[in-house]
């Protein structure tokens, strides 16, 4: 395991592209964007299953906001959209988005180049088909000109407990920024951090290949990841009986809670991987994400059979979920 | 909008006059603006070029001409001017990126600290480092992106050195000709 990988809990890629002889999605009719949807299709072929957006259930459309397959606005959107995924959903294409055709990809851990990789196949695919808007100065014409040029969005999900909190994000964002990035909270601009996890990104698209995009946005992480390993030792020599009561606590209630809020569990979860990071506690990390993606209400209700309409019941099928998540033998290595 | 001499051409310019006092909004297209600027020249006066215009008569019966405030450049497909793309507080539209092509550069450069796209291009196109990949389709080639650009903007420059020396026919037919290029250009660029 590289130590990044202690810190980095997803890498993602995300291409902006609009499509040549259209104009942005704000402005196309219905029928132009069901052409559209359809070309996209076409491009595809079998490999990505065509989701119609609209006519989901309005938690299946939030639970992909949670797991950060579509944006906020993608589901508020009056217009006609549509969702593709490959067949293990490491690859997600919004069509109707801001721009016409979003693709994103997510790979587990600290992985940019895979999940650019896998992003620019899916590109090439539909390139195949359709023709983008690019300009030979400009680049990638997309509708926000901060996206301009690659269209490449490049960000880390990093686990950061002792290095970063809601008061030092600002400081330490205002440094990033004179590199061309940015650090924010779990969903995006000007959102908390939610169990201490940070996205870490580029802010600059035009002007700089997808590749440096990349290496800068690795060499902060890289940075960051030296950072959080000497505070979190540094944490382990000064208050190691302290810890490890916290961290066992922590545990302990996760497996035997019977109610339990989204936001108590992502903190306990936060222990807990800090625990797991020091040895303190021996725990599958794989469980901590699962355990972290499922605590949102939303994904949290799709698990469920019974409809979880209230918050109590929620909370009691939360704690549940996690019991019997944290009682299982295959949680210990 | 529409003109409001024409009526059947866009409006891409916006005045805002002051007569006598009071102040009037008018919109133009290239075509009636360029009258207009026309007329400016020849010193034959406002009132009547825009009583041609058969704007309300009332407007220009006096003899002091009108005083222009302001000349506006709008996108003729959202309405959006230059400021207002610059202060971020409007939408683009794709024409937009046709329209205001030297504003967006340095509204880019604000943002990115550059103007110049460095990373990849599309795969159905060939570049000097790389052969097309679009297997489906036909190739193109970087300098058909690039030809068209240079085109909109060699004629711009001309036009510009043109009305600097005051070369009114010959700016109107680069006037003429940028506008057929742009809406060649229209929703392709």
């Amino acid at each position: 395991m590289k130590t990044n990988d202690k810190y980095c809990i997803s890498s993602r890629v995300r291409l902006a592209r609009n499509v040549n002889g259209l104009p942005f999605s704000d402005r196309m009719t219905d029928e132009e964007m069901i052409s559209l949807i359809d070309k996209v299709k076409g491009a595809l072929g079998n490999e990505y299953t065509y989701i119609n957006f609209p006519s989901l259930p309005k938690k299946k459309k939030l639970s992909y906001v949670e797991m950060h397959i579509v944006s906020p606005d993608f589901i508020s959107s009056k217009k006609r959209n549509a969702l593709f995924m490959n067949e293990d959903k490491s690859v997600a294409i919004m069509v109707g988005e801001e721009d016409h055709i979003r693709i994103q990809a997510l790979v587990r851990g600290n992985d940019l180049k895979a999940a650019l990789s896998l992003a620019t196949k899916a590109e090439e695919l539909i390139a195949k088909k359709i023709d983008f808007a690019f300009d030979a100065t400009y680049g990638y014409i997309t509708k926000c000109l901060t996206n301009v040029g690659t269209g490449m969005r490049a960000s880390v999900m990093m686990f950061l407990p002792t290095t970063l909190n809601d008061r030092s994000i600002s400081a330490y964002s205002a440094e990033l920024a004179r590199l061309g990035m940015t650090v924010r909270g779990v969903f995006g601009e000007g959102s908390a951090s939610i169990g201490d996890m940070y996205q870490i990104s580029n802010n600059v698209t035009l002007g700089i290949s997808e590749d440096e995009i990349i290496d800068r946005v690795e060499k902060v992480v890289d940075s960051l990841s030296k950072k959080e390993e000497e505070h979190e030792n540094a944490l382990l020599l000064s208050a190691k009986e302290a810890l490890t009561d916290k961290c066992m606590r922590a545990l302990g209630t996760l497996k035997y809670a019977h109610m339990m809020s989204s936001k108590e569990a992502q903190t306990l979860l936060s222990t807990v991987r800090l625990g797991a990071n020091l040895n303190i506690i021996d725990v599958d990390k794989s469980y901590l994400d699962t355990a972290f993606e499922n605590s949102f209400p939303n994904t949290l209700s799709l698990l469920s059979s019974e409809e979880l309409n209230d918050d109590t019941s929620r909370d009691i099928f939360r704690a549940k979920y996690l019991r019997e998540l944290f009682e299982a033998d295959h949680v210990s290595k | 909008m529409l003109c409001q001499n024409c009526n059947k051409n866009v409006a891409t310019f916006f005045y805002t006059e002051t007569i006598n006092g009071k102040t009037h909004s008018i919109a133009l297209c290239d075509e009636c603006k360029a009258k207009h600027d026309h007329a400016k020249h020849y010193n034959e006066g406002f009132g009547n070029f825009f009583q041609e215009m058969m704007f309300p008569s009332s407007l220009f019966l006096s003899n002091a001409g009108p005083s222009f405030t302001s000349t506006v450049r709008r996108c003729p497909v959202c309405s959006a001017s230059a400021a207002e793309i610059k202060s971020g507080k409007v939408e683009l539209c794709r024409e937009c990126y046709n329209f205001f092509k030297e504003d967006i550069s340095s509204v880019l450069k604000a943002i990115h600290g550059s103007a110049k796209h460095v990373g990849r291009t599309p795969s159905y196109i060939k570049t000097e480092e790389s052969p097309a990949k679009g297997n489906d389709r036909p190739e193109k080639e970087i300098s058909e992106v690039k030809s068209e650009e240079n085109e909109y903007e060699k004629l711009k420059k001309e036009l510009g050195i043109a009305i600097s020396e005051e070369r009114y026919e010959d700016a109107a037919i680069l006037r003429d000709k940028l506008k057929e290029l742009e809406k060649e250009d229209n929703y392709e660029n």
